[in-house]
């Protein structure tokens, strides 16, 4: 079931120097791309039907189309790679395995939208691979691939690792750029979106590590060659980061489309010590648990994970045996997502203290029938639409703890 | 003259100022829309969420009224089921860790925190465990006495020192529940219109 595409040279020993991942093939899309025409690129992109990597799914070529045209401005891309979401560990494989990888897609996302300026924000925790990322950008400086001129053409590049202090919420596209701006890291209201009004005022283009890692596959093999893995409306390859109560748990790269629960016994190994399955959380702490009877028929691409009212967000399964306290995990999770909230609207600043303390509540079982109806109602309400941003949507403990 | 557009609210028709946010163009044909953050002198916010709106057949068809400006045609809906229910909602958010101690607070007959709640909620507190405690008291200078459990952190105040005056004595320090208005340690409030943010405070978080 494994495929090898953003994972091709993970396994290869040093990979993140410059002179071996050269020896795999790394930057040699870069004459096919200064062949093509920027325009052309996104048109490739837009075919390959790439979507955001980072969780929201969206199109990458169309959020490239969506830059405003002569408006006499630096545009600016900015690469996510703040990672903080609990149960997703994707990124980093790229970051300290390939990091040539996520610069080769860098030119070409930048060549593509005519940016000369990328910031790549990364996680403050990420330490050793801040170190590495921005040893292979320094190699890459060096060896011309990034700079005035890069790789001999007449196109300038600057790339600048900007690490972040620790805040998940910075993961939230517009959050990441009050950081690198030098502000407290909060959402901004939208609209205008980050297309239009983003980083300095300017017009910004935010991708995950991941999406821009995939570009350097497209650019040389072509849309087709993408779109032959996944499924018609969620093309390509993910990588997948399976844990919990497996036995193999670990990072797969896989085709989207293949079914949740066929993945978890051929791919991971199956639930471990032979224990059986309780729930699935399908992609990263922020999204829906799956039951048992839904994970049965759920595959995994963003409709089918639409259709289960959970989403497919950043890959990160969580398998949960039987022997899990659904009530504590609930604790966990909203003690994480409390913890993060930036306070600044107030359903979330107000409301995820009051759940965390109705959740302990029941937890010293002092808790009453009104407490879990309480709960359920503050999980239920209005979940995304009243809220400034759409992160902070633990809202969907409920789901859990109604089973 | 401003040119006019004729948009419906709840149904019924109303001519409004052109490019005015909701809030404002429907408070001049008297037609309230809550708010704490918005002030028409620091601009929209969108971070108390009190506001929101329905736009029937908009893209979102819910929006925060503050930062959405009147527009031909529009049908703004205020009193359905749904928007009562988030207006009931931010100001249970808001009241949760509120301290309700109107008796002896100054602002009390003036705070929109207390006449919000008469209008669009009059619930029973559903709160069941501890409140968030927080600092009483503060001196913050020039004056102007902080009660950060009263705050409802709109940010008004904040901003203002921000915009109007431009000496930016005011933040909001932490995150989450724990999130409050400060000053930094040692340096109190000092310009000359600083006593300008007991008026603007919607609530009685500052006093005089």
């Amino acid at each position: 079931m494994e495929v090898k595409i953003l994972s091709e040279k993970f396994a290869i020993r040093d990979a993140h120097l410059l002179e071996v991942a050269k020896k795999h093939g790394a930057y040699q899309t870069l004459d096919k791309l200064f062949a093509m025409e920027s325009s052309e690129v996104i048109e490739e992109v837009k075919n390959s039907g790439l979507r955001g990597r980072g969780g929201a799914g969206f199109p990458a070529g169309v959020k490239w189309s969506f830059l405003p045209k002569d408006h006499g401005k630096p545009v600016y891309l900015a690469v996510n790679s703040d990672e903080s979401e609990p149960a997703t560990f994707k990124d980093r494989f790229i970051l300290v395995r390939d990091p040539h990888m996520l610069l080769e897609g860098i030119i070409i996302c930048c060549y593509a939208i005519g940016c000369h300026d990328c910031y790549i924000y990364i996680r403050g925790e990420y330490t050793t691979q801040v170190k590495i990322l921005q040893a292979a950008i320094d190699e890459a400086y060096e060896a011309g691939y990034l700079g005035e001129k890069v790789a001999g053409r007449d196109f300038r590049l600057d790339v600048t690792v900007h690490r972040g202090a620790g805040a998940y919420i910075c993961g939230e596209e517009t959050a990441l750029l009050e950081s690198i701006e030098g502000k407290k890291g909060q959402p901004r209201s939208k609209p205008p979106f980050p297309a239009v009004v983003g980083l300095y005022d300017s017009p910004t283009i935010i991708n995950n590590v991941q999406s821009i890692a995939s570009l350097p596959f497209i650019i040389e093999k072509g849309a087709e060659a993408y779109r032959a893995y996944g499924t018609e409306k969620s093309p390509g390859t993910h990588l997948f980061g399976i844990s919990g109560h497996v036995e193999k748990p670990g990072l797969y790269e896989l085709p989207l489309g293949l079914p949740l629960l066929e993945v978890i016994e051929k791919v991971a190994g199956g639930v471990w010590k032979g224990r059986a399955l309780k729930g699935i959380i399908p992609g990263g702490s922020s999204t829906p648990v799956l039951t048992v009877e839904e994970a049965k028929t759920v595959t995994l691409d963003y409709e089918s994970m639409a259709e289960h009212k959970t989403m497919f967000g950043s890959g990160g399964i969580v398998v949960l045996d039987e022997t899990v306290d659904m009530v504590k995990l609930v604790e966990n999770l909203i003690y994480f997502y409390h913890h993060e909230s930036c306070g600044q609207c107030t359903p979330c600043r107000e409301g995820l203290g009051w759940m965390l303390k109705i959740v302990k509540k029941l937890l010293a079982g002092d808790g009453t029938k009104e407490d879990i109806d309480l709960l359920v109602e503050l999980c239920d309400k209005h979940r995304n639409e009243d809220r400034l941003c759409s992160f902070s949507c633990l809202y969907d403990a409920g789901a859990q703890l109604s089973e | 003259m401003a040119e006019m557009v004729k948009l419906f609210v709840n149904g019924q028709e109303v001519e409004v100022e052109s490019g005015k946010n909701l809030i404002d163009a429907l408070a001049a044909v008297g037609i309230e829309i809550p708010h704490f953050c918005y002030h028409p002198a620091l601009g929209a916010d969108g971070n108390c969420r009190m506001c929101l709106v329905g736009i029937e057949g908009g893209r979102p068809p819910l929006v925060p009224a503050c930062k959405t400006p009147a527009l031909q045609g529009m049908k703004v809906q205020l009193d359905t089921d749904y928007i009562k229910k988030i207006q009931r909602d931010i100001l249970e958010f808001e009241l949760i860790n509120h301290p309700v101690d109107c008796p002896i607070c100054d602002q009390a007959g003036e705070c929109d925190l207390q006449d919000y709640y008469m209008t669009y909620s009059l619930e029973d507190s559903r709160m069941s465990v501890p409140q968030v405690s927080k600092a009483k008291k503060l001196d913050f200078g020039c004056g102007v006495v902080h009660d950060q459990e009263r705050c409802v952190l709109c940010g008004r105040c904040v901003r203002f020192t921000r915009q109007i005056t431009g000496t930016g004595e005011l933040g909001i320090v932490n995150r989450t529940d724990a999130a409050r208005v400060a000053i930094f340690p040692g340096r109190p409030l000092d310009n000359r219109y600083a006593l300008n943010i007991v008026d603007i405070c919607p609530v009685g978080g500052n006093d005089q």
